[in-house]
């Protein structure tokens, strides 16, 4: 009962973090537009908030531009310190979201004239770097050992004592806390994706602490710490802590709803923890294996036989949740790492399903001629384990299709010409307007205001007129509502037909001020 | 129909002259700089029919020496501004507050009525053809209109709906 509640209260404290990728959904100015006058703000606009790491701004020769990056609730606001000269421009960015991913991309602008030739982004969203394989490594190792050490403390709490156990497990528990502080630093890496790291580049410590998967790591650090201590209770809470651990970081605890991914998530690794984290001691108990001790392989069986259907299901569920649409499951890296990590699980089971009704059948009839196999079989449920692991610390590593799905909408969207934004300066101020989906019939109008030194502004009312002088409507007068500090928001049918709109944005500052903006779209 | 319609609106607009049509406006539209100024504020209707309730005229930077003229039946407030950098008056004193603001309140002018407001002013010893603007908010039982459009430089005239009441400074 202690326990549940424990979990129960880590759970909670943990889904505040919960969200899904981060996705950019439009800049300002768009992807390999022509601004006539140099924009003093760069608008990048995501799904959620996010948190940056590295935005650069270069020109054509690669010189890279001075600029401050600010943070305005879903967006970042990229301001260059002094006016862009005319010509090419590269932004790329590095931002990281709640699951402790880093989503990079970037975009190029012209200011003035169009150049010759738009040189290709590299958009490096989903590639695998250095630091990504040695993270995954690192987390195949750290996954092993954790497993191995809080396995054999639950096998020792359900089945039989640890105690002959005790120097494997503390020696796992070392293990996992050596490779969750390499974890750390190789997360940092991962998320500023460092040319030439030393591990003493505090840069990369703090953004690696800065990360959730940083601060998971660091939970499970000091849970493996407990669990090594020689009170079973201490014990016990270090296991549970190092379990609550998976739930503060990666995709499952990410995925939406919450209240499904995470107690599925935590119930997944407890399961997951116990069976791998049984072949060990099971493989201890062996040697000296007699008809006595064989009770433990029956109830160890026992358990498997109701918590591994449970580990499938609820690896299912998890699996579901990432994937949603099956379209995008096999032809995404990440279906594929997780088809491979099903197959070896599928083995795995094979194996289990031989053990208990045949080899152990067999074994308890005469241990001294099948022992040896047994020891085999479970030797290659260990193997295959590893290869899970290694398959589940690689996944951990990839973009699922949930987000990189909610990615390709975004940018056929834009490539749709779905959404247009455009940034307005009028005397001091400036109005940033996005139209989407900017077609014929039902749009939504959003209009923000900043200061001249970018700041946004909560105006005291926000209007606008529409009109379209080739098909002689308007000007339609519309008062934007205040959906929060600063941003108005209008949705109707107004701009019904395509064609060039005129649209005259009034913000009314204070009593006496009226920044008045002008701007053409395009409905299509 | 429509079109034979407006023609002749438009010309007749043009006659009466952008002025006293439809907008709140200041009698002159050209003052010398550095000089006493008597600024007349014409209110020629109400807003959408509603009768008017108060005027409140923002006062441009570098205007000084503010002396509004009260109204029967108004009452009359002015909001003082300390001044970022202190100016001179006409006889060497130091000004370090001016009148910002001046609200005449609590009047009840009908819609198909009309008034003038009045303040002299000092104007700003400003190059000539520099243009003051007086923003003016007027609030209805109804309804507010605010005469505070400003035109971006370099625009064509007669694009605002509801321009500020403009003054040029012209040399003395």
């Amino acid at each position: 009962m202690m326990r549940a509640l424990l979990t129960l209260l880590i759970v909670l404290l943990c889904t505040a973090e919960a969200r899904a990728h981060s996705v950019l959904l439009e800049t300002s100015p768009s992807d390999r537009s022509v601004a006539q006058l140099a924009p003093d703000v760069i608008v990048l606009r995501f799904n959620e908030a996010v948190q940056p790491i590295v935005v650069d701004v270069r020109d054509a020769s690669t010189q890279r531009m001075a600029v401050d990056v600010l943070v305005v609730d879903h967006e970042l606001h990229v301001v260059p310190r002094g006016p862009l000269p005319s010509g090419a421009y590269f932004v790329s960015y590095r931002v990281t979201s709640a699951d402790s991913h880093p989503v990079a991309g970037s975009f190029l602008f012209a200011v003035g004239q169009a150049p010759a030739q738009w040189a290709e982004p590299s958009l490096n969203v989903g590639a695998y770097t250095v630091w990504m394989w040695a993270a995954a490594i690192n987390r195949s190792v750290f996954l092993a050992a954790v497993f191995l050490c809080i396995g054999g403390l639950i096998f020792g709490f359900v089945v039989r004592s640890a105690h002959p156990l005790r120097p494997i497990i503390r020696r796992a528990a070392i293990i996992g806390i050596a490779t969750a502080i390499a974890g750390i630093f190789l997360q940092g890496g991962v998320l500023l994706d460092a040319a030439d790291a030393v591990p003493w580049d505090g840069a990369i410590w703090r953004v690696g602490f800065d990360s959730t998967r940083g601060q998971a790591f660091l939970l499970a650090a000091c849970g493996l710490l407990l669990s090594t201590l020689p009170r079973l209770l201490l014990a016990a809470i270090g296991v549970f802590v190092v379990i609550a651990s998976f739930a503060l970081s990666g995709h499952a605890a990410t995925a939406s709803p919450d209240w499904i991914a995470i107690p599925t998530l935590l119930l997944h690794v407890g399961a997951v923890a116990f069976w791998l984290g049984s072949f060990a001691p099971l493989l201890a108990a062996l040697p000296n294996a007699h008809p006595v001790r064989l009770g433990i392989f029956r109830r160890f069986s026992d358990l498997a036989m109701v918590l591994v259907p449970q580990l499938i299901l609820a690896g299912i569920i998890l699996a579901i949740l990432q994937i949603r649409t099956s379209d995008a499951f096999f032809a995404s890296t990440y279906g594929l790492l997780l088809t491979l990590k099903l197959s070896f699980v599928g083995l795995l089971l094979v194996i289990a399903i031989c053990n208990r009704w045949i080899l152990l059948p067999e074994m308890i009839d005469n241990i001294d001629g099948h022992a040896g196999r047994f020891r085999r079989a479970i030797q290659g449920e260990l193997a295959l384990g590893f290869a899970v692991l290694c398959a589940t610390a690689f996944l951990a590593q990839t973009v699922p299709p949930r987000s990189t799905l909610d990615h390709e909408t975004a940018v056929a969207n834009a490539a749709r010409g779905a959404g247009q934004t455009s940034l307005i300066v009028a005397r001091d101020y400036k109005a940033l307007l996005a139209v989407s989906p900017a077609r014929p019939g039902r749009n939504n109008i959003r209009v923000r205001i900043f200061r001249p030194d970018d700041r946004l502004i909560d105006p005291l009312e926000v209007s606008i007129d529409l009109s379209n002088a080739e098909a002689g409507i308007g000007p339609l007068h519309r008062t934007l509502a205040s959906v929060d500090d600063g941003y108005f928001d209008y949705s109707g049918p107004e701009l019904a037909v395509a064609g060039r709109w005129s649209i005259r944005i009034e913000a009314l500052i204070d009593d006496f001020q009226k920044a008045i903006f002008e701007t053409e779209i395009l409905i299509k | 129909m429509r079109f034979s319609f407006a023609l002749p609106v438009a010309i007749s607009a043009l006659l009466v002259s952008a002025s006293a049509f439809a907008h709140v406006t200041l009698d002159a539209r050209e003052a010398p700089t550095d000089s006493y100024f008597k600024a007349v504020f014409n209110v020629p209707h109400g807003c959408e029919g509603s009768p008017t309730t108060r005027i409140r005229v923002r006062i441009p930077d570098g205007v000084t020496s503010v002396k509004p003229q009260p109204k029967q039946g108004w009452d009359l407030a002015t909001v003082k501004t300390k001044l970022a950098t202190p100016t001179k008056g006409s006889h060497g004193e130091a000004i370090t507050e001016a009148i910002t603001e001046v609200a005449w309140s609590g009047g009840r002018l009908l819609d198909e009525h009309i008034d003038e407001f009045m303040m002299q002013i000092r104007l700003p010893n400003a190059a000539p053809g520099t243009v003051l603007y007086f923003p003016i908010v007027q609030d209805c039982e109804k309804g507010i209109t605010r005469w505070i459009e400003i035109p971006e430089p370099n625009a064509k005239p007669g694009g605002l709906k509801e321009p500020a009441p403009a003054l040029r400074l012209i040399a003395k």
